[in-house]
């Protein structure tokens, strides 16, 4: 396992992967910086 | 998550749902009055930096996930076409507002969400935004 793959730790500062919005633009979590953010990974969308 | 979105940003606090699947099902879940961004994770780059894992295929049709299904069912979820990994497990995290992680669920199994109670009061402790707890560990 790189370091890279570990996964994060409490207090570290998230990986900021891109990610698609549904339009197909890209968007980054980091842009959401400013306030706390409840990010919700769910299985899949259905 | 929807009903609690408003008492969520009254706290100060964003919502973002992530997903494996397509923008397409994104959009279609926005359209249905989805009150937060819906993003994809199509490379699931986020999911393995969580450390969210995937279960295996036993897992998806035993039992105890059909019992979750069941429940969800009873709340008024219902399920649509399934798109993205069905054998990704799900996560919940908190962030600061420097985008630092302070609250993990990590599911262990399918279906294995915190209760929203649960999450609230997560994100009550850190209530205060910049300045507030979630500043200081």
């Amino acid at each position: 396992m790189t370091i890279e793959e570990r996964p994060l730790a409490i207090g570290d500062v998230v990986t900021d992967v891109p990610l698609q919005t549904f339009d197909g633009r890209e968007f980054r979590l980091s842009s959401l910086r400013g306030r706390p953010l409840l990010a919700v990974c769910v299985r899949y969308y259905g | 998550m929807r009903e609690a979105h408003a008492s969520i940003e009254a706290l100060g606090a964003r919502v973002v749902a992530v997903g494996t699947g397509s923008a397409e099902q994104a959009r279609r879940l926005m359209e249905t009055g989805t009150p937060f961004p819906c993003l994809v994770d199509a490379d699931r780059r986020l999911y393995r930096a969580l450390g969210l894992g995937r279960v295996g295929w036993r897992t998806v049709f035993d039992l105890a996930t059909y019992t979750n299904y069941w429940r969800a069912w009873r709340r008024g979820a219902r399920q649509g076409d399934v798109s993205g990994d069905p054998r990704q497990l799900s996560g919940v995290a908190i962030l600061d507002p420097e985008g630092r992680l302070r609250w993990l669920h990590v599911s262990r199994t399918v279906g294995d969400y915190p209760s929203l109670p649960d999450v609230m009061a997560r994100l009550r402790k850190h209530e205060g935004g910049r300045d507030g707890p979630l500043r200081s560990r």
